[in-house]
């Protein structure tokens, strides 16, 4: 449970978070992500962490509301709890001075992007940042950009602010100006596609941060591969920054497409969003059963138990006949019908022994 | 008897391969007759202490004020923690994940191993003072390094074999192929098949899942269970060689699973929207023995037989999670990235143990039980000095 210490509304569908992470701020850095959990039936949804505070112990993350869970967390106000919050995750931003770099961020992805500009800021480069949104109103952290890059370029699809155009139009001017020698373009997978076909044409290098579907974040499920360089690799844990010449961008657009259909059955549910109740596995008592065990006892030593002499064993022993013993035959337990049990998920196939059953078959162990 | 020489009779007693070890060497298999039904008795004699309300708690030796740390809530992980509990230790155990319990409670469905069995276990864990915390990744949220600053002695590693096998064939990257890791944690773990759970899951009418061990089986009476008309196991090797347990195949067929043995995918075909609509199939006959001892499959030339499919599930093992074993400097690696241990479970730093899947790659619920109670007792000989 990690509580959120601020809430800021950036926009129509964006929000910053800051959320208390301590471990979280104190390890993460540039380029890390965490996972994060809404309730009791949340999904698991990853975040790039923008920023952090040692000192406070908290970490920001900026969301966007766009599907099912993430409207869902965008609707927790200040003093609410998110139920998991676990990272950082992913591969760290490769930072060295590369001398000239151009960071594009479009729409939220400018929030992931931050901290890749401080930390280039802060290792010597020189960092010309483009930001892009469909309007003014979807410029978000101006001021923070402006504070770590030695120039800043907007550009709005409708220019209602800064210069109209698309991003790409915003890199090529400085490339055409200038010497880039590195370019990181992080937003809409379709926006980074087309910056890799701009960069690729004047052989700028450029990193992307993915944002595939994910599951756990920590390498168990492939559910984040992607082919980069011909090879499939899993955004979580080689991720999520890659070359982003050699990333199969139709590949990724079609995967992250995959649960689309299912997305927006699951947005109806928001309308009529009741809160699930908490079940606790509680255990169930027999009452046979109990009544069988007040008649047992259980502080019988453990050598006793285990020595092959004792009293109680000779006298079981002596009960049968070894050829009686032997012809009893191997129980079977019981289990649910297959056309039935087919059917249903969470109820177990084998139904266990009955307690004739199981004192049966220890006679036929107590050759041993 | 069976509480103070195993950690987990409940769990064991479902899903421990019974017929290859303890009903393998049963004196009744000697004399030509079935084994003693020894997984049913132990099974029998976990839920009928449980269901009776009286259930004990082994008894545990005072505070010894001694700080271990526990990586990973797997079976290997929970005997560890219970051993030493049980000898007075101040257990705390850090899982990744939102739950505990580890491949019991993503991988294993409930059908065959309810969550709620593994979480009574887990509770008796709670009351012997075992502490749990999860959401935190060791080599991530904090390192093995700030475990010994804050004052841990001894670690035990049981981070299980969390990565899992691809093919690498052709198409395999379309929509609705997906790891058995990926299938069963979106079903069992976060519940995606209940309308009320946020986690989505796409329902199949026909499936194809590849493999033959525990994970494939699993992974395809799931598929029967979510609805799925027709599902059907492709493996490259003959029944015989399937290492999954008996009774889970005899479970599979009974409920209508098709098996196509001798049979391995080599190309995936999608649709225009990038989802899977068919499969290539080659045909295999055996061969020679391998390494492993198994006769190996070798493709028939020109055999290759297509099927229609719309989900594929890919169930051919797992490999060690690096994430442990890359983020301790100086720590020994054996075979694909596994941690390298001695017989006393020890790893090349002495303060560090690690057993379970981990260091045997993708093995045995009872396996991984052994090595954590094996590191406990050499861990304490250690600490004892
Ligand atoms: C679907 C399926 C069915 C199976 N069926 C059977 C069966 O019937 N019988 C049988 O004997 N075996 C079966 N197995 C194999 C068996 O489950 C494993 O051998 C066993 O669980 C290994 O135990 P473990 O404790 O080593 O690891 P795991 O159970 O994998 O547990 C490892 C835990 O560590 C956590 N972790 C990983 N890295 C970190 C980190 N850095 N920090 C903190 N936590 C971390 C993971 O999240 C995980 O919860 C099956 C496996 C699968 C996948
Ligand atoms: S999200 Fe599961 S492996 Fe990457």
């Amino acid at each position: 449970m990690n509580k959120i210490i601020k809430k800021e509304q950036f926009s129509e569908k964006v929000f910053k978070f800051v959320v208390e992470a301590p471990l979280i701020a104190k390890s993460r850095k540039a380029g890390h992500f965490v996972i994060v959990r809404v309730g009791d039936k949340g999904e698991r949804m990853p975040l790039t962490i923008a920023d952090s505070d040692t000192v406070n112990g908290t970490i920001t993350l900026v969301v966007q509301k766009v599907g099912y869970s993430s409207t869902k967390l965008c609707n927790l106000n200040e003093g609410d709890y998110i139920t998991d919050v676990v990272g950082p995750l992913g591969q760290a931003t490769h930072i060295e001075n590369f001398g000239t770099v151009v960071c594009a961020g479009g729409g939220v992805g400018v929030a992931p992007m931050l901290p890749i500009i401080k930390a280039l800021k802060q290792a010597g480069n020189k960092v010309i940042s483009v930001l892009a949104g469909r309007t003014k109103e979807l410029i978000i952290l101006e001021d923070e950009v402006r504070k770590h890059s030695d120039e800043v370029i907007i550009m709005t699809d409708d220019g209602s602010y800064g210069q109209k155009g698309v991003v790409t139009v915003g890199i090529e001017q400085v490339i055409q100006r200038e010497k880039v020698d590195k370019c990181f373009a992080i937003g809409p997978a379709i926006m980074m596609k087309f910056c890799c076909l701009l960069t690729k044409k004047y052989n700028v290098s450029t990193d992307v941060s993915l944002n595939t579907i994910m599951v756990d974040g920590t390498g168990m499920c492939g559910a984040c591969r992607i082919t980069v360089g011909g090879k499939t690799r899993f955004v979580c844990v080689d991720g999520p920054e890659f070359d982003g010449h050699e990333v199969d961008f139709d590949e990724m657009f079609k995967r992250m497409g995959a649960f689309k259909p299912i997305e927006i059955e699951e947005m109806k549910k928001l309308e009529n969003h009741v809160e699930s109740v908490l079940v606790d596995s509680e255990i169930k008592i027999d009452p046979v059963k109990a009544a069988d065990a007040e008649q047992m006892t259980t502080d019988t030593p453990l050598e006793q138990l285990l020595d092959r002499k004792a009293d109680w064993r000779v006298e079981l022993q002596k009960s049968m006949k070894p050829k009686e013993r032997t012809s009893i035959e191997r129980c079977k337990m019981g289990e649910l019908d297959p056309v039935y049990r087919a059917t249903t998920r969470l109820e177990e196939v084998n139904i266990g022994l009955t307690k004739e059953q199981a004192l049966t078959e220890a006679k036929l162990h107590q050759e041993h | 008897m069976l509480k103070a020489t195993s950690a987990l009779p409940a769990v064991c007693g479902r899903v421990c391969p019974q017929e290859k070890q303890c009903e393998s060497v049963c004196i009744h298999v000697k004399m030509n007759e079935p084994a003693v039904a020894i997984g049913n008795l132990e099974r029998f004699a976990a839920d009928f202490e449980r269901a009776s309300g009286k259930m004990t708690l082994p008894e545990v030796a005072p505070d010894n004020g001694i700080k271990v740390a526990i990586v990973g809530s797997g079976p290997a992980g929970l005997s560890c923690a219970g051993d030493m509990a049980k000898l007075g230790y101040e257990v705390t155990v850090f899982e990744a994940l939102h739950e505990i319990g580890g491949v019991l409670k993503y991988g294993i469905p409930e059908f065959r191993l309810p969550n709620a069995i593994v979480d009574v276990e887990i509770n008796n864990l709670r009351k012997m003072g075992v502490n749990f915390i999860k959401d935190c990744i060791i080599g991530k949220t904090i390192t093995i390094k700030d475990l010994e600053e804050q004052g841990y002695k001894a670690i035990f590693v049981a981070s299980g074999a969390g990565l899992p096998n691809f093919m690498n064939i052709p198409g395999e990257n379309s929509i609705n192929i997906m790891s058995s890791n990926e299938y069963l944690t979106r079903v069992n773990l976060m519940d995606a098949s209940n309308p009320d759970a946020d986690t989505p899951i796409n329902f199949a009418k026909s499936v194809m899942v590849v493999g033959g061990g525990n994970t494939a089986m699993d992974s395809c009476r799931t598929a029967k269970r979510l609805g799925a008309e027709h599902v059907f196991i492709a493996y490259r090797r003959s029944e015989a060689e399937m290492p999954a347990r008996l009774e889970e195949v005899k479970h599979a067929k009974e409920e209508g699973i098709e098996f196509l043995t001798l049979h391995n995918p080599i190309e995936y075909i999608a649709d225009e929207k990038g989802a899977v609509c068919q499969v290539k199939l080659q045909k295999m006959e055996l061969g020679e023995p391998d390494a492993s001892g198994r006769r190996s499959p070798v493709p028939i030339p020109g055999a290759i037989e297509t099927r229609d499919i719309d989900m594929a599930i890919v169930a051919v093992g797992v490999s060690p999670n690096p994430l442990v074993p890359k983020s301790v400097e100086g720590l020994e690696l054996g075979r694909k990235n596994t941690i390298a241990v001695n017989d006393n479970m020890q790893s090349s730093i002495p303060t560090i143990f690690a057993g379970g899947d981990i260091v045997r790659g993708g093995a045995t619920v009872i396996l991984a039980m052994g090595d954590g109670r094996r590191a406990a007792a050499h861990m304490h000989e250690m600490l004892s000095k």
